[in-house]
């Protein structure tokens, strides 16, 4: 019988260095499923930093996965910029949701004020605390949110509100990325007075750029330039980066080509984008992802043990980590199990 | 009737669907988003509603449709349901027992006309 002969850290640690580990590391993002196997509200992983990081942590001890825990939802800035979000109480919720956008109209753009104090607004007093923790237990810090001013102008202003702007009013979309890049940018120069820069991972995610959304050619002119100045910046400072690119983006991935990234930057992708292609235009990187969180929750757990032609679209075995959806809760434990221990047989 | 399950907020791709019913002459009653199943229910019998359709973005909100259609199917015995959303798919549709699904608002829109008979 095949054994494993790094443990998680060391098999993390050379994924991370470009080395090959032992077996493709598995760091599923199942914060809901963490929650309900153990016991937890699924409110607590975003409202309780301390719970949210002991649950992660025995939800992995118990499935033998890789990665660290971690805290990061897709509608963060709303409530950083004063608006309300309400957290996933609600049957069936599963991530935190915006109630309120701080954004209404257009003279909104220009009174709207850009947080000075980065670590005292909406969620970032959360985050910050999750980060304390991960410190304490020796993990790098991941730096939230750091990628996409473009997804975060979206939640302040209310995506379809910004889609619209995006054509007939394209100078409020400008004034708003502007805010939106200067908070990210503060974000991140907070975190490495607080933890310096050797101990953080940025972490980055781009919802709103998927094409279901937006053109290639409306990404190029919205979404890249600020991507583009936070990859920079976190370059320039020699952080490590990890970008979710989600959805359907097989048209941005050119784009995606001119953003700044360090040597072994983690790209995981959604289902949409085929493994192969990521691989292809992204030689130098850790691909991750293209798995199907339908799949995780509804499939029988044989389905879920990929990789197979259902699990991973393509077929083809992920350079680098996996990285099912976050939302995905009700997902069997054998499923989980399954999912985990088709990766636990060989490298 | 148009609307999005309980939990969800994405309307994007329902308020899509709903202007593509419009312009194919529908009459739409639009619910908005976060829906809870007796509603969907009251505002169909109210109306006596030919068509409901129901979106989900997430994979945890789109067990509200795989809830909802059982007790739908039985309360609206004249009411033809539709569902659609990122997560779903023609399978699950057809397992969870809706009579249609569309993959995007223009799709949705001619299934909805053949599903009237047109």
């Amino acid at each position: 019988m095949w054994q494993e002969s790094m443990t998680s850290s060391e098999r993390m640690g050379a994924l991370m260095r470009g080395e090959r580990p032992d077996r493709v590391p598995v760091s599923p993002m199942i914060f809901g499923h963490c929650a309900t196997v153990c016991g937890l509200p699924l409110a607590r992983i975003y409202d309780d930093p301390a719970q949210s990081f002991h649950c992660q942590m025995l939800a992995q001890e118990m499935y033998g996965y890789d990665g660290t825990p971690m805290y990061a939802y897709a509608s963060v800035g709303a409530w950083e910029f004063g608006g309300d979000i309400e957290m996933p109480l609600k049957k069936y919720a599963g991530a935190p949701i915006v109630t309120r956008t701080p954004v209404q109209t257009e003279d909104d753009v220009y009174t709207l004020q850009v947080p000075e104090d980065v670590t005292k607004v909406g969620a970032m007093p959360l985050i910050l605390e999750f980060g304390r923790i991960q410190a304490a237990h020796g993990m790098p810090v991941g730096i939230f949110p750091a990628g996409s001013s473009f997804s975060l102008a979206g939640s302040i202003v209310g995506e379809e509100r910004l889609l619209k702007w995006m054509i007939k009013r394209p100078e409020l979309v400008d004034v708003m990325l502007d805010k939106a890049l200067t908070f990210t940018l503060r974000v991140v120069d907070h975190f490495v007075k607080e933890f310096g820069a050797d101990n953080l991972v940025a972490f980055g995610g781009e919802a709103t750029g998927s094409n279901r959304l937006i053109s290639p050619e409306q990404f190029e002119r919205f979404a890249l330039p600020n991507i583009v100045k936070v990859a920079q910046h976190v370059v320039d400072l020699g952080i490590r980066a990890t970008f979710h690119i989600c959805g359907e983006q097989n048209k941005n991935l050119k784009y995606w080509q001119q953003v700044p990234m360090g040597p072994h930057t983690v790209l995981s992708f959604g289902r949409e984008v085929p493994l192969s292609k990521a691989m292809e235009m992204f030689p130098d990187h850790i691909i991750a992802g293209n798995v199907d969180p339908t799949l995780i929750q509804e499939g029988a757990a044989e389905e879920a043990a990929g990789p197979s032609p259902r699990m991973h679209r393509d077929g083809q075995v992920p350079q680098g980590r996996l990285h099912p959806h976050g939302g995905v809760r009700r997902t069997s434990p054998s499923s989980a199990c399954e999912r985990v221990s088709a990766h636990q047989g060989g490298p | 009737m148009i609307g999005v399950v309980q939990g969800d907020i994405h309307d994007i791709g329902k308020n899509l669907v709903k202007i593509m019913l419009e312009v194919n002459g529908f009459e739409v009653y639009d619910l908005g988003r976060d829906v809870e199943m007796e509603r969907f229910a009251e505002e169909c019998l109210q109306v006596e509603a030919d068509l409901l359709c129901m979106s989900a973005l997430m994979t945890t909100t789109m067990i509200a449709i795989k809830d909802y259609l059982p007790d739908l199917k039985v309360r609206l015995p004249n009411t033809k349901i539709l569902v659609g959303g990122a997560p779903l798919n023609q399978a699950l549709a057809d397992e969870w027992g809706a009579d249609g699904y569309a993959e995007n608002a223009v799709a949705a829109a001619r299934l909805a006309v053949r599903m009237m008979g047109g």
